[in-house]
């Protein structure tokens, strides 16, 4: 059992590869590509999962939303002191946000309408918003991208939005959101509840949603069924539910993705056995030679397979370094789309890093064990052939 | 060890210095700090408003955990999902059924 | 639950090791039906070849088996954060019939599969192999198993259900509940304790003794009385609570990821001990004894070092 790492037979396995320089180059040079597409995919996954990880515990507890006709619709905000009276609950808040079409640049906006500023409030905004301008009068804060769209169009210090009917509703720019945040803070605009229901057109009496706190993770679910039974047309999300969303959110998809490449892997398979299979005269004569010279079936085996985990090694170490590189420095071009989509309002991109051993550990799965199995059966038949056939 | 080996080895020490070190870089540079929690969390609490702003083309895409199969239905009955992120960004499937707060 | 990237993982290694143990199956067949070592005809020869072939297999099975072993508990790990209710692997365990079963399995087959190579490897180191064929029907049988496991790890993974609540491991291990594993609970903690370090003492005993079909069966059973300990009494070290007796959760960060060090150590130790009664090697034996001390040694300082930090026994 005890299987020592023979450091004369590494080395001629090393030497064993550099001798067939162009096929050891084309099958690394496959399997690295192979591995750095699956990891870089797998990289900004996981880093996305563990940015939306970083917040969740900020957010609350329950979300009410009232639907009609299976669409969200506003909810009078007098439902806030039904559920405040509900036990449990420690706070309910009546939200106001939406979205705004910036029709110039086709960019969909995130208003999102806060309590008037107060002075402790601004306190804590000066550590998120870059050369922040405290004033008494109405104003908005946005994020970076909201702030380069402005100035295309030459929006510099203020941005009129258009009312419902037809009027422009300006407010001036007091801020920009730090670069630290850009991945929450990018498409959003920050201001005062009564400035957004004036934009949005929307009674004072009504909210977009109602959010809710509760202080005992335990009466999460018996808050969310009581809120239900008093509004039976609402739709109700708790943080467990976006916590599992968020998991998904990922997961599903890559889990899509994977289960399409598993075709290129089995293409994969193939083609690394076909090549391995296809001795040219002079392996045929090494192996004759080794043979004749006493060496045993098993210790060629072993050779072979020292050979493969060499290359595998290689390509793994080459394919996940260069994905490092792509999609931690370089930031994921062209991958990126995939996740941006068709969107106009484009964030620089730049994700946080997470060492995530269970990633690495996945794309080991998902290459090497491919790549030994394909060499077993071609090395075999390496192995078990005849001395004097070979040499003869 | 003839020259080869020697080159092959220090080959292979020189890929296993560069990956190591561009987790050791990556990791001192580009990770979250405390200070960056912090900003975030900050700021998730200021709108309490889940989901990151990458794919911003449509709402139910921007705020995806908060939507489901059916916000999608908004945009006219007969249209599919047809944007390339509304492909990767998957709707929670769990708040349209009762389950998930019954216990 | 089949699309999740890890799951995926998972069932295509284990697909490639289907139709690899495919191979080695049908070749064993053959070695078992027609392998004559008296003869020596062509197709002897040939069987002599497929040998070498069936072994390469299985050698890369089991090599492979055991990080993906480590990779499927820690998947469970992280599939526990999905799980409604669960909180560690036990509650995804739980979550379907299969997982507890599924779990025997795979420690059973890893142990099985470590077997048949220890035995692989007396053999050929003989001048004469003797137990070829003995060797292949073993092989037959762990084809068996480990196709179930195939099978069981498939429909475990397809029944997880995302928004289904599952119990939690402070439910399935508390003393209160009705599961065969607290009837554990009753039996007084001094009596497995006694078990456990009277099971560490007979190890040392036997091996000065250089009795070593004994020490096997010694080892056996500081398997068992280590794992019942282990939950009913140094779990709950390790958490720092009196109530918890999961076997999974020290498999978590918080824990320093203790758990793969313990298990390790016990999983070694037993196969090293049992394994002795193949051979007459002192070589096993020792290991076997070196890794049981470490293990009782780190499980006691847990206990000792909670008493020194609070002064007081939970």
């Amino acid at each position: 059992m005890r299987n020592r790492i023979n450091f004369y037979l590494l080395e001629y396995a090393l030497h064993s590869l550099w001798r067939q320089k162009s096929k050891t180059l084309f099958i690394g040079l496959v399997l690295t590509l192979l591995i750095f597409l699956l990891s870089a995919l797998f990289f900004i996954a996981s880093s996305i999962k563990h940015e939306l990880a970083q917040s969740v515990d900020a957010l609350p507890e329950i979300t009410v939303q009232k639907l009609q006709g299976g669409k969200h619709t506003n909810i009078p905000s007098s439902a806030v002191d039904t559920i405040l009276s509900i036990h449990g609950v420690e706070d309910a808040i009546a939200r106001v946000w939406g979205y705004y079409y910036f029709q110039k640049a086709g960019v969909p906006f995130v208003l999102v309408g806060v309590d008037p500023f107060e002075e402790q409030y601004k306190k804590s905004l000066q550590k998120i918003v870059d050369n922040y301008e405290i004033s008494s009068q109405e104003q908005m804060l946005v994020g970076r991208g909201v702030y380069e769209i402005f100035k295309e169009h030459h929006y510099e210090e203020s941005f009129n939005f258009i009312k419902s009917d037809g009027s422009l509703y300006t407010l001036p720019i007091a801020g920009v959101f730090t670069e630290t945040i850009e991945l929450e803070s990018n498409d959003m605009i920050i201001l005062s509840k009564q400035s957004a229901r004036e934009i949005f057109a929307m009674d004072a009496d009504m909210a977009t949603d109602i959010v809710v706190k509760v202080a005992n993770p335990e009466e999460i679910a018996m808050v969310a069924s009581k809120i239900q039974l008093a509004f039976p047309d609402a739709r109700i999300i708790t943080k467990e539910a976006l916590q599992i969303s968020y998991a998904n959110i990922i997961d599903y998809k890559s889990g899509v993705f994977l289960s399409l490449f598993i075709v290129s892997l089995f293409t994969f398979f193939m083609i690394i056995y076909d090549k391995l299979s296809g001795l040219s005269t002079q392996e045929r004569r090494e192996i004759g030679i080794l043979k004749a010279l006493g060496w045993k079936v098993e210790l060629i085996l072993k050779e072979k397979f020292y050979e493969a985990a060499l290359l595998s090694f290689v390509s793994y170490l080459v394919g996940v370094s260069v994905a490092l590189f792509y999609v931690y420095i370089l930031h994921a071009p062209l991958l990126r789309n995939i996740f941006e989509g068709y969107s106009v309002l484009r964030s620089s991109f730049h994700l946080p890093f997470v060492l995530d051993f269970q990633t690495l550990a996945l794309l080991f799965f998902l290459s090497i064990p491919l790549y030994v199995a394909a060499s077993i059966i071609p090395s075999w038949r390496v192995a078990t052939q005849e001395a004097d056939e070979v040499m003869r | 060890m003839n020259k080869t080996t020697k080159g092959l080895f220090l080959f292979l020490s020189i890929l296993l210095f560069v990956f190591l070190g561009q987790l050791g870089y990556l990791f001192a540079t580009q990770s979250v700090t405390q200070e960056a929690k912090e900003k975030k969390q900050l700021f998730v609490s200021l709108t309490s408003l889940p989901d990151l702003a990458i794919a911003t083309e449509a709402d139910y895409i921007r705020h995806r955990s908060m939507s489901d199969y059916f916000s999608l239905f908004k945009e006219g009955p007969f249209l599919r999902e047809y944007f390339v992120s509304s492909y990767l960004y998957a709707p929670s499937t769990q708040y349209f059924t009762a389950r998930s707060y019954e216990k | 639950m089949l699309l999740h990237p890890e799951v995926l993982a998972i069932l295509l290694v284990n697909t490639l090791f289907f139709l690899f143990a495919l191979i080695a199956f049908v070749l064993s067949v053959r070695i078992v039906l027609f392998y004559n070592a008296d003869e020596s005809t062509s197709l002897q020869y040939k069987l002599q070849k497929e040998g070498y072939l069936a072994s390469t297999i299985i050698k890369f099975i089991f090599i492979l088996k055991i990080p993906l072993f480590l990779f499927f508990v820690f998947t469970l790990d992280s599939l526990s954060n999905l799980i409604t209710g669960a909180m560690c692997a036990a509650g995804v365990v739980d979550a379907t019939v299969y997982g507890n079963y599924l779990f025997v399995l795979k420690i059973l087959n890893l142990y099985l599969f470590a077997f048949w190579l220890m035995l692989h490897y007396r053999e050929s180191k003989r001048e004469v192999p003797r137990y070829t064929k003995e060797k292949y029907i073993f092989f037959l049988l762990l084809f068996i198993l480990f196709m179930i496991e195939v099978a069981v790890e498939f429909l475990m993974f397809d029944a997880i259900e995302l928004d289904k609540m599952v119990d939690c491991c402070g439910t399935l291990y508390s003393s209160t509940s009705a599961s065969y594993i607290s009837t554990l609970f009753h039996i007084n903690t001094p009596l497995l304790l006694g078990l456990f370090y009277a099971n560490g003492v007979l190890l040392l005993l036997f091996y000065r003794l250089k009795n070593r079909y004994f020490f096997a069966l010694a080892s056996a059973l500081f398997f068992v009385s280590a794992l019942l300990s282990l939950i009913a009494f140094f779990g709950t070290y390790i958490y720092e609570l009196p109530t918890h007796h999961c076997p999974f959760c020290f498999l978590q960060k918080e824990y320093y990821y203790v758990g793969y060090l313990l298990y390790a150590l016990l999983f070694t130790s037993t196969f090293y001990g049992v394994a002795s009664t193949f051979t007459d090697e002192k070589r096993g034996m020792q290991y076997s004894l070196l890794y049981a001390l470490i293990y009782m040694f780190i499980v006691s300082a847990y206990v000792l070092s909670y008493y020194f930090k609070t002064g007081v026994w939970l």
